[in-house]
């Protein structure tokens, strides 16, 4: 697991198409998730191709939580139709997320019938708009959504996902610790499921320029996001496309109203502390914590004045998970970030006491 | 209109109301550098690049934006036009008065009024930058033309003009890489 070992005869688009027909093989239910970004696109594309040359139909998922660019929308949208073999999950349940500017209510509910008319995009006609999967009761994280729709799937399942290692080498090694055994087969780029399911990750050790050179010779449409951000001179790492809600997203709602004006209109409008973050998210004192504000002495200092001042209900969550973590100045500026970004879900970890990875998924659990 | 020291000023002025709007703007007075002064409030700041900009274009349009401020009984404060203003000094235009609009109003609102004129404006959409950008050189004007009359570096110039597929031009790699595994 430490080390690469390179192929002296494949490259990675090689690999990555044996992956995929070796996934078709051993699975008889295909999906495959999409996210309107890059390596989504890639990834779809690879999966429709195998598709067509078997004649098998694959399903495409994509959990829509409301606050997307307009040309993510236009991305999924372009991807679900590449083929007819494809069967569209185009999720538009009611789903929580936490958001940073929200402080009264740091929760943010997507496709919520009362703010119906306010939506920053459109329901769908072909999307699942109710929760037809049954996991008790709503609202759910995107997290639930996930685990509800791989349940619904069946038994003997494959799940293709884009996660590639040069995204995070970290994230490949944590999601393959329990590797797939399907029919004797060992696939180490998996994650095992219950029912002889695995999630797949068959473009792992693609690296950027492998992905857009797919693209390029393929002649596939992108988001154009990925303009806009090159436009804006974002260093090659750092060009993604993520829910623009979503808590670690600064630079994303930074930019907005110069790529998108219209969904920064709508957002305003329907999520409360948008502003702050668009016009000073990047701020390294603010939601960052790179720089101590200057009237304090500690960040540990600064830390108690920022609970003993927060208006937000949850902040005993926080709270509670601060006495167990290590009382390190890291983990106190930290801390102070999990305040500053409404982090209730613990999605920016610090280091605790016991073990934090159980407790993590546990406190995902108990949901919001 | 001339103001070349305080007694010259006269709070009684005859600023234009039309359909209920007072239009300051059409009583303007040149009011002497020496008598304005920044407030030490105003959190904008101002690259030194759009200060050339600046300088440019009064140079080539002439003063269209008078200054804001207000009069507290010795000077004149600046409400909203600070680095305008600064266009005084011998670095840049070297004028010994500059045009003012005097407003008279409360404390509270002078605060309310400068964080107004900085911040109600609107965002410059990445695209029509773009589009304008690539009129102009439609048009026959060069890069490095543009790029000096704009204010922008070259880089944007040409950036701006390929704005069509670009990334996947630009950022996709001559052979794909070896494959390898863990």
């Amino acid at each position: 697991m430490s080390k690469k070992i390179y192929s002296n005869t494949k490259n990675v688009l090689q690999a990555a198409q044996e992956r995929v027909s070796l996934g078709f093989d051993l699975f008889d239910n295909i999906s495959v998730s999409v996210s309107g970004g890059k390596d989504s696109t890639v990834l779809a594309h690879l999966v429709v191709q195998e598709a067509e040359r078997r004649g098998r139909r694959v399903n495409m998922f994509f959990t829509d939580s409301e606050l997307n660019y307009s040309a993510t929308i236009n991305q999924v949208d372009y991807l679900m139709n590449l083929s007819l073999l494809i069967n569209k999950v185009w999720v538009q349940i009611p789903s929580v997320t936490q958001t940073v500017g929200k402080l009264r209510n740091c929760r943010f509910l997507a496709w919520d019938e009362k703010h119906r008319g306010e939506w920053v995009q459109e329901k769908r006609v072909d999307a699942i708009t109710e929760n037809i999967w049954e996991t008790g009761a709503p609202p759910y994280g995107e997290f639930y959504i996930r685990e509800a729709y791989e349940k619904s799937c069946g038994s003997n399942s494959g799940f293709f996902i884009g996660i590639r290692a040069d995204e995070s080498l970290e994230r490949l090694k944590t999601v393959t610790r329990h590797p797939a055994l399907i029919d004797g087969n060992k696939i180490k780029w998996a994650t095992s499921k219950p029912s002889n399911s695995a999630l797949l990750y068959p473009i792992y050790d693609f690296s950027h320029s492998d992905i857009w050179k797919y693209i390029k010779e393929n002649n596939l449409k992108y988001n154009k996001i990925y303009d806009y951000q090159r436009l804006h001179s974002y260093p090659t790492k750092k060009m993604r496309v993520s829910n623009i809600g979503h808590q670690f997203s600064e630079m994303e709602m930074q930019n907005l109203p110069y790529f998108e004006p219209e969904t920064y209109a709508k957002i305003l409008e329907r999520v409360e502390g948008t502003e702050i973050m668009q016009e000073h998210g990047n701020k390294s004192s603010l939601f960052l914590c790179k720089k101590l504000p200057e009237h304090f002495n500690s960040w540990k200092e600064y830390l108690q004045h920022l609970i003993k001042t927060s208006i937000n209900p949850d902040i005993k969550v926080l709270v509670e998970r601060f006495g167990r973590m290590d009382k390190t100045t890291d983990n106190y500026r930290q801390a102070c970030r999990q305040v500053m970004m409404n982090d209730v879900l613990n999605e920016k970890p610090i280091k605790t006491k016991e073990a934090n990875s159980k407790d993590n998924l546990l406190n995902k659990l108990k949901g919001l | 209109m001339l103001i070349n020291k305080i007694e010259d000023y006269k709070i009684e002025g005859k600023v234009m109301v039309s359909e209920g709007i007072k239009i300051p703007c059409t009583e303007v007075r040149l009011i002497n550098s020496a008598l304005i002064y920044p407030n030490n409030y105003n959190p904008n700041s101002i690259p030194h690049t759009k200060m050339k900009q600046l300088v440019d274009s009064i140079k080539k349009n002439g003063f269209c934006f008078p200054i804001v401020t207000y009069f507290n009984g010795e000077k004149f404060i600046i409400i909203d036009g600070y680095h305008r203003y600064l266009m005084h000094k011998k670095e840049y235009l070297n004028m010994s008065h500059i045009p003012c609009v005097v407003l008279n109003i409360k404390e509270t609102e002078r605060y309310i009024a400068t964080v107004a004129f900085n911040k109600a404006k609107g965002f410059h959409d990445c695209e029509l930058d773009a589009k304008l950008v690539t009129t102009l050189k439609g048009k026959g004007m060069k890069y490095d033309q543009i790029a000096k009359a704009l204010h922008i570096e070259l880089e944007t110039a040409y950036r701006y003009c390929q704005l069509s597929g670009i990334a996947a031009e630009e950022l996709a790699g001559e052979c794909y890489s070896r494959s390898w595994e863990f």
